[in-house]
């Protein structure tokens, strides 16, 4: 593979909210290639829903992409797609799981219809074995008794199921990516892991890329071939997995990898947490996003936006003026 | 907060042209008498069914007044050779008292039984609001048209009647208003300090629903016109002579194969009337919403 | 499920007592007035009397309603004066008309309603939803008598294409029997979509901003066929409470464009009989036009529930 299946370049999106203009996602640019995975870590109002969302035009609008942002998707630009293009590729070439998988399914529509109509539409089968399909998929995802499954509404069904029915109704028309938006955040920690493995799972049977959302690192840097940190709609450090975690330069990332709770630590250790509040995206400010909550903070990042840059490695760059651990 | 636009402008053009046209309509409607207008009644058998512009003549009705004045039917004559404007003037009259009027009826009755469902709950709310009910469980036009064939047709009936079927609605708004208040805690605060009941109603609980009541009885007023329109295109309103607007449109159907102005008038004219207490009703419930959501 | 059901049953008695009643006393229990208007301005005291005694003003009241009602469950709404004929045979002769006019007039409303309401909702504050809306809040202030004068004129005297007034039956023809309606169920509809689309608007505006509404996005579905098939069901439970107490009113409510219309109906028959003081009809036409309402308006209230899954299931589980 020569090119990246996905690369997106300066993609930037502001919304327009009645207070004013926001810009929610800033400069954002990466590669990522089929059968790879990149980890998308930040806090909650970091950006990275915008920028899910964003890839696949999929905003509200209110929303608004800059023009000098490029997404390339399969070798081809869909900065000027017309809609029925831009609905091609979201049906089959990427598809999407959302965060909340009980108000991601349509409530009054039957599982088998959610499963089977991107199978009508896309592929123009037939409702017979379109249905037969859907119950394959069902099974593909581990769901036990398909058939009946298809007659049944949402509300009848678990978080985990709901969201294994979310994760069979992307994969329908075999996308070659598959955005996860915080796929497990609202399931218990059992069944985190279940949807977890399936998702690797799937992904090593299909050859998908897969771009994985999540507020939580160390989720991130188990499940994840490339990690970039986003803070206040940035992109702060973007790295292999396994170099970002044995080599942070970036204080914030050093901050969210601390914040991971570990088995080994002693009973009542206290978790650690960044100090201070996420950025106020509203206000601009001159300097690095982070310096107001960075104890390293000096004159220079208050007052001067560091750029992403890579000082030893091609792989490993960050927006630092005061990186930590220099390699010397 | 300083630049911030005045009530004037928040309003908007179109709700002060909206009052500026129901204050002309009840400046005409009270002052009819003073301008110089051929009576409601008078015919003018030369003229019948004239298009507006035209120019007659009235046999004055004194049988001594040997010369005839000469007038200009702006809006033209009914089949009958009445003069519209002079009839839409005096209509006007029943279509407002009968607007105005009820929707007052209905905020008096209405807003002393909600709050008093609202402020002692129980099973004097329970009461109330099942008797409400039942009144709403009836079609209102039915049982307007019930009332007034027992009653017989006139202002006055029409209006006790109407304003009945206005109770109800008004006390749910005056309930439910009632109730939000009072959970409020400077009136938890000043029952448990022992002033008595009727004080915090009138001190504490009218002041704060009055405003969204007014409003609402603002929509009411459109209603009632239509209501009593619609009473009178069938026949059974305020009774002629008397000129009504919804009996001058039943009118003007009969010529509508020869002549539209019989009915276009006053049916315009009560368009326009509806229209403004329309919009001036919601203009101030959203100025309102505006407001509370400031607070 | 069956609790609630009870509930709302007890509740359709009790209205129905209520409204019998009602309907009953207005007569029975005003002033001697009622004996008088019914016999007109012109009778005789000895016609007074003989009303009076006809309606047997002089006996207990409780008793004369509860032997009323009884024949009443029966079916037998007494006779008519004028038209010297059972009440209940003339309004079940005149019912179909008011239901086909009823049935027509929901359904042009609906074809209003859903698309512009539709479309307002998929681009709120556009031009079109401007538009529209405003349209719609003028429309607001046209009572239904003017209404049906300005389409007579526009359909039947300008353009000629319609009717103005006659009923054709079904026998002569369905298409003849509809072309007599068209105008008429039009009338209402341009009054009654208005409320409908306003709802709907504003429901749907809510819906679209569901996730499940992103989720179809991401699937790749076009937008027409989102807007119809994953919001509009949701979107649509005030919508039919408005429509059935619509429902509800329009069966009162026809009797106006049934005059304009000269449309053998229910309402005409009231408006006529009154106008004949025929008392026993429009006793009869009153009573059964309310329970009508009535009747219909726990319809709706019981469709509503079983229209959606998710309170079909509180319902089934008990909390509703």
């Amino acid at each position: 593979m020569s090119i990246p299946l996905l690369s997106v370049k300066h993609l930037t999106t502001d919304i327009h909210l009645e207070q004013g203009k926001v810009r929610a996602v800033r400069d954002v640019s990466f590669d990522l290639w089929q059968g790879k995975t990149i980890g998308i870590v930040g806090e909650s109002g970091c950006g990275k829903s915008i920028l899910c969302k964003s890839i696949l035009k999929l905003l509200p609008a209110y929303a608004h992409i800059l023009e000098k942002s490029q997404i390339i998707f399969n070798g081809r630009s869909i900065n000027n797609l017309t809609e029925k293009e831009l609905n091609k590729i979201r049906g089959q070439g990427a598809a999407m799981i959302f965060q909340d998988p009980l108000s991601s399914l349509n409530p009054v529509m039957k599982i088998g219809h959610q499963v089977t109509e991107t199978l009508l539409y896309h592929l123009k089968m037939e409702e017979e074995p379109a249905l037969k399909k859907a119950e394959d998929l069902l099974k593909a995802v581990g769901i036990a008794n398909p058939s009946q499954r298809i007659d049944q509404y949402p509300h009848q069904l678990s978080g985990g199921l709901r969201q294994r029915v979310a994760i069979a109704i992307a994969l329908a028309c075999e996308p070659k990516l598959l955005i996860a938006d915080e796929p497990t955040t609202a399931l218990d920690v059992t069944v985190q892991a279940e949807i977890l493995d399936l998702l690797d799972h799937l992904q090593i049977q299909r050859n998908m890329a897969m771009i994985l959302v999540t507020h939580d690192f160390g989720l991130a840097a188990c499940r994840a071939d490339e990690i970039a940190v986003m803070y206040g709609g940035k992109i702060v450090e973007y790295a292999p997995a396994e170099k970002l975690l044995a080599n942070p330069r970036m204080p914030y990332t050093k901050a969210l990898i601390n914040a991971i709770p570990r088995l080994e630590d002693p009973p009542h250790t206290p978790l650690q947490f960044i100090e201070g509040q996420p950025p106020n995206m509203m206000i601009p400010y001159a300097g690095c996003c982070f310096a107001p909550r960075c104890s390293l903070a000096g004159h220079q990042c208050r007052d001067q936006e560091p750029l992403l840059i890579n000082d030893d490695t091609d792989d490993h760059s960050f927006a630092c003026w005061n990186p930590l651990g220099k390699i010397s | 907060m300083d630049n911030s636009p005045s009530i004037f402008e928040k309003l908007g053009i179109t709700f002060w042209l909206c009052l500026m046209w129901i204050v002309l309509v009840v400046l005409l409607a009270l002052f009819a008498d003073l301008l110089p207008l051929p009576g409601a009644d008078v015919m003018d058998w030369d003229h019948p069914a004239a298009p507006p512009g035209t120019v007659g003549t009235l046999q004055s009705l004194i049988a001594s007044d040997a010369n005839p004045t000469e007038i200009v039917y702006f809006f033209g004559t009914d089949t009958m050779g009445r003069d519209i404007l002079t009839r839409l003037i005096y209509g006007a009259r029943v279509s407002l008292a009968v607007g105005l009027i009820t929707p007052l009826i209905g905020l008096f009755f209405g807003g002393i039984l909600g709050m008093l469902a609202g402020f002692y709950k129980g099973r004097v709310e329970t009461i109330i609001m099942a008797v409400m009910d039942s009144i709403l469980a009836f079609p209102g036009l039915v049982l307007l048209l019930a009332i007034t064939f027992f009653l017989g047709p006139d202002l006055k009936n029409i209006i006790i009647s109407l304003g009945f079927l206005t109770i109800p609605s008004f006390a749910r708004i005056a309930r439910a208003n009632t109730l939000t208040y009072s959970q409020r805690d400077f009136i938890q605060a000043s029952r448990m300090v022992g002033q008595n009941d009727l004080s915090i109603i009138i001190h504490e609980i009218i002041p704060n629903i009055f405003t969204p009541m007014l409003i609402y009885a603002l929509l009411v007023v459109s209603y009632m016109i239509v209501a009593e329109g619609s009473l009178s295109f069938l026949g059974l309103g305020v009774p002629s002579p008397t000129p009504s607007w919804g009996g001058m449109i039943a009118e003007g159907k009969e010529v509508l194969e020869e002549t539209t102005h019989v009915s276009l008038f006053p049916a315009l004219i009560m368009f326009l009337t509806v229209l403004s207490f329309n919009l001036i009703g919601d203009s101030l419930r959203n100025l309102l919403d505006a407001r509370g959501g400031q607070l | 499920m069956i609790k609630l059901i009870a509930k709302k049953l007890l509740r359709l008695f009790f209205i129905l007592i209520a409204v019998t009643a009602i309907t009953f006393f207005m007569v029975n229990l005003l002033p001697g007035d009622a004996a008088y208007n019914i016999a007109g301005p012109d009778s005789t005291a000895e016609e007074i009397e003989n009303i009076r005694k006809d309606l047997g003003l002089n006996e207990n009241v409780v008793v004369r309603y509860l032997n009323w009602l009884f024949k009443v469950v029966k079916g037998d709404l007494g006779e008519s004066l004028l038209a010297r004929g059972l009440v209940s045979r003339a309004i079940v002769s005149r019912l179909p008309v008011t239901i086909e006019l009823l049935v027509l007039s929901v359904l042009l409303s609906l074809m209003l309603a859903i698309p512009f309401g539709v479309i307002c909702a998929y681009k709120p504050g556009s031009l079109i939803d401007k538009a529209v809306s405003s349209t719609a809040f003028g429309m607001m202030a046209v009572p239904v008598f003017v209404m049906g004068i300005a389409l007579i004129y526009i359909f039947s005297i300008h353009l000629r294409w319609l009717p103005a007034t006659g009923f054709s039956p079904i026998s002569a023809g369905i298409f003849a029997n509809i072309k007599s309606l068209l105008l008429p169920a039009f009338t209402i509809a341009m009054v009654e979509w208005v409320p409908l689309m306003r709802v709907l608007r504003s429901d749907m505006i809510t819906t679209l901003q569901e996730n499940y509404i992103l989720m179809a996005r991401s699937k790749g579905l076009p937008a027409p066929y989102i807007l119809f098939r994953h919001a509009l069901q949701p979107s649509s439970l005030t919508l039919i409470t408005i429509l059935g107490l619509q429902i509800g009113h329009l069966f009162g409510g026809s009797m106006i464009v049934e005059t304009i219309f000269a449309l053998p109906g229910i309402g005409r028959l009231l408006i006529g009989s009154i106008f004949g003081r025929d008392y026993a009809m429009v006793q009869g036409c009153i009573l059964f036009t309310t329970i009508a309402y009535v009747i219909v308006n726990f319809a709706v209230d019981m469709l509503y529930a079983f229209l959606d899954p998710r309170i079909r299931k509180q319902m089934v589980d008990g909390h509703g």
